[in-house]
C-alpha cells in the first residue's frame, strides 16, 4: 500500500515538473528517463542473472541509429522506438549465445570489446549510417520529449517489475545463486540466461531511441567506451538489486557530472570520482540498497 | 528385484577426472516404489553417481536409463523435465530467496509451496530469506523443493547429515511418509548405517568407484567384505 501510493505521488510529482523547474532542467531529466531504461536493462543482466556487460553502449548505439535511419526515412518515431527495442534485443540474442560460453571476467571483456567496435563499424557504413557526421533527426518539442520518454520508462520499469515477479525473473535468480541447481530443477540455463541478454538488451535500445530522439542528431563518437562505463556506474551506484535503483543511478550519472562541473569546472572528474568512491564505501548495496534499508528498518519500527 | 520393476537401470558406469577413475563399469537397478540405499567409504563414489544420473557430469562409458528411455546425453534441465528431482550433500538452495520461491523454483504454485513447506515443518520460514536459516530448516526446505517436482525419481545426498543422532528415528519416518505420500522411488545416499538399515529396500555398497556388494539390508549387514570395508576404513 504504501509502495503503491510512494509510486503514484512520484509519478504526479514527474507530471508536474515541467511546469514547475526552468526548461533546461526539464529537458536534463528526459536524459536521465533514458539512461534510466538502459541501467534497468543492465539490473536485470547483472543484478538479477549475474552476467556483466561492458558494452552496453553498443546496444544504445544499435537503438539510436535504428530510429535515426528509420525516421529520416519517413517511419513515425514510435514505430522507431518500437523497432530499436526489437533490433537491439535481436543483436543482444545473439550475442547472448557468446555470453553463454564466457563468465565474469572474460564476458566483461567480449562485451567491453563490443562497446569500441562501435564508432568503427559506424564509420565503415557510411551509407547507411553518415559515416563520422552521423545523422540529424527532425526535432521535437522538449515538452513532448520528456513526457514521451518518462512514459516509455514509466511502462518498461513496470514490464521489467512484472517480469521480474514472474516464472521468467524466478529462473533468472535461480541460475544467479546456484546454476546446478537450477538446471537440476529444470531451469534451461541456455534459454533464460539467453533471453537475458535479449531483454538487457532491447531496453539499451530504446534508451538509445529515445536519446537520439532527444539530442536530434546520432553521431559515432556519443557512443564511446565512455558511455558503456557510464551506465554500469549507474547501475551499481543507484543499486543492482533493486529495480528503483535504476532510476536513481540515471538521476547519477545525468546530475552529478553537472554538479561536479559546478563545484569546480578544472577538477570535475575528480569531484564526481570522489563522490562514487564514497557511494560506493559508504553504501555497497548501491544508493537503492541503502535507502530500502533504512525503509525496512522504519517499517520494522511500527510492527 | 522384490518382484517391483526397475525404475532406473545403471550399466557400465564409468567416469573418471583426469587419471582418477571415480566410477568404474557401475551396474545397479532402483526398483520402482522402493528406497534404495546407495552407501559406502568417503570418495567411494556415491555423489558422482548422483550427478551422472541427474546429468551434471556425463560419463566416460556407461547409461543410465530411466523408464526405459536413456538419460546420458541429456542436459540436466531435461533430465529435471522427466521428474528426477535431487537433494544436495552440502545443500544448494537459492540463497537470495525466500523458503517459499525457494520451492516454487521446483514448479509449485504459490499455495502448492506453501502447503509443502507445511508437509516438512518449515512454513514459518515460508517468508524468510534461507540464506540465514539453520541448517536443519534449510536442509527440509530443500526436500520441500525437491517435493514440489513431484518426483517420480527422488534422489536424496545425505538426509541425516548434520542432525544429531536422535533425530535419525524421525528422519526415517519424513522419508518413508515421502515415499508413500508422494508415490515416489527413493534413490539415497546415506552415511548413517542406522538411517539405512531401517528405511532401505535394498542396498548397494560402493567402494573406489566399483559396487563391493547389493542386497537387502540383512545380507548387507551379514557380509563381509562390507564388513571388511567398514571397519578397515
Amino acid at each position: 500500500m504504501v509502495r503503491w501510493l510512494g509510486i503514484a505521488a512520484f509519478a504526479v510529482v514527474i507530471a508536474a515538473l515541467p511546469r514547475l523547474v526552468p526548461q533546461f532542467v526539464a529537458f536534463e531529466l528526459t536524459y536521465a528517463a533514458a539512461y534510466a531504461i538502459a541501467i534497468v536493462g543492465l539490473v536485470i543482466l547483472i543484478g538479477r542473472t549475474g552476467q556483466i556487460s561492458l558494452g552496453h553502449g553498443a546496444f544504445v548505439a544499435v537503438g539510436g541509429y535504428t530510429l535515426a535511419i528509420l525516421v529520416t526515412h519517413g517511419v513515425p518515431y514510435g514505430l522507431g522506438i518500437v523497432a530499436a527495442a526489437l533490433i537491439a534485443g535481436l543483436l543482444g540474442v545473439a550475442l547472448g549465445g557468446i555470453a553463454l560460453r564466457l563468465a565474469g571476467v572474460y564476458l566483461a571483456l567480449a562485451t567491453f570489446a563490443l562497446a569500441n567496435s562501435v564508432a568503427p563499424v559506424l564509420k565503415r557504413f557510411g551509407s547507411l549510417t553518415g559515416g563520422a557526421q552521423g545523422l540529424s533527426i527532425p526535432s521535437h518539442s522538449e515538452t513532448e520529449l520528456y513526457y514521451l520518454t518518462w512514459g516509455v520508462a514509466a511502462l518498461l520499469f513496470a514490464l521489467a517489475y512484472f517480469g521480474l515477479r514472474s516464472r521468467v525473473g524466478l529462473a533468472l535468480r535461480a541460475l544467479r545463486d546456484s546454476e546446478i541447481a537450477a538446471v537440476s530443477f529444470g531451469v534451461n540455463p541456455v534459454f533464460y540466461k539467453t533471453l537475458a541478454f535479449g531483454w538487457s538488451s532491447a531496453y539499451a535500445g530504446v534508451a538509445g531511441a529515445l536519446l537520439a530522439l532527444a539530442t536530434a542528431y546520432v553521431s559515432p563518437d556519443v557512443y564511446s567506451v565512455a558511455l558503456s562505463l557510464n551506465l554500469l556506474v549507474g547501475a551499481v551506484i543507484g543499486g543492482l538489486q533493486l529495480l528503483w535503483g535504476a532510476l536513481l543511478g540515471g538521476l547519477v550519472i545525468q546530475f552529478f557530472p553537472l554538479w561536479s562541473q559546478a563545484i569546480s569546472p578544472a577538477l570535475a572528474a575528480v569531484v564526481y570520482g570522489i563522490a562514487l568512491i564514497l557511494i560506493m564505501m559508504f553504501m555497497p548495496g548501491g544508493i537503492a540498497g541503502a535507502l530500502g534499508r533504512r525503509m525496512s528498518f522504519i517499517r520494522r519500527g511500527h510492527e | 528385484m522384490n518382484g517391483s520393476a526397475a525404475m532406473v537401470s545403471v550399466e557400465g558406469l564409468s567416469i573418471h577426472f583426469g587419471g582418477v577413475a571415480a566410477l568404474s563399469d557401475l551396474s545397479f537397478e532402483v526398483g520402482e516404489g522402493q528406497i534404495t540405499g546407495l552407501i559406502g567409504p568417503n570418495g567411494a563414489g556415491k555423489t558422482t553417481c548422483f550427478n551422472c544420473i541427474t546429468g551434471l557430469y556425463r560419463p566416460s562409458a556407461g547409461t543410465v536409463v530411466f523408464k526405459g528411455q536413456n538419460l546420458t546425453r541429456l542436459a540436466p534441465h531435461r533430465i529435471a523435465g522427466r521428474r528426477i528431482a535431487r537433494t544436495f550433500q552440502n545443500l544448494e538452495l537459492f540463497p537470495s530467496m525466500t523458503a517459499l520461491e525457494n520451492v516454487m523454483v521446483g514448479g509449485a504454485n504459490r499455495a502448492r509451496a506453501l502447503e509443502l513447506l507445511d508437509y516438512v515443518g518449515q512454513r514459518d520460514n515460508a517468508a524468510r530469506i534461507v540464506h540465514g536459516l539453520p541448517f536443519g530448516a534449510r536442509k527440509m526446505i530443500e526436500i520441500a523443493r525437491a517435493l514440489a517436482m513431484e518426483p517420480e525419481l527422488l534422489l536424496l545426498d545425505e538426509p541425516a547429515s548434520g542432525f544429531g543422532h536422535d533425530a535419525i528415528g524421525q528422519i526415517g519416518d519424513t522419508i518413508e511418509r515421502i515415499r508413500s505420500d508422494f508415490k515416489t522411488t527413493i534413490l539415497m545416499v546415506e552415511h548413517s548405517m542406522q538411517l539405512v538399515m531401517r528405511v532401505c529396500n535394498r542396498i548397494i555398497v560402493l567402494q573406489s568407484g566399483q559396487k563391493l556388494a547389493e542386497g537387502d539390508p540383512a545380507a548387507i549387514a551379514a557380509n563381509p567384505a562390507v564388513i571388511e570395508a567398514y571397519l578397515g576404513s
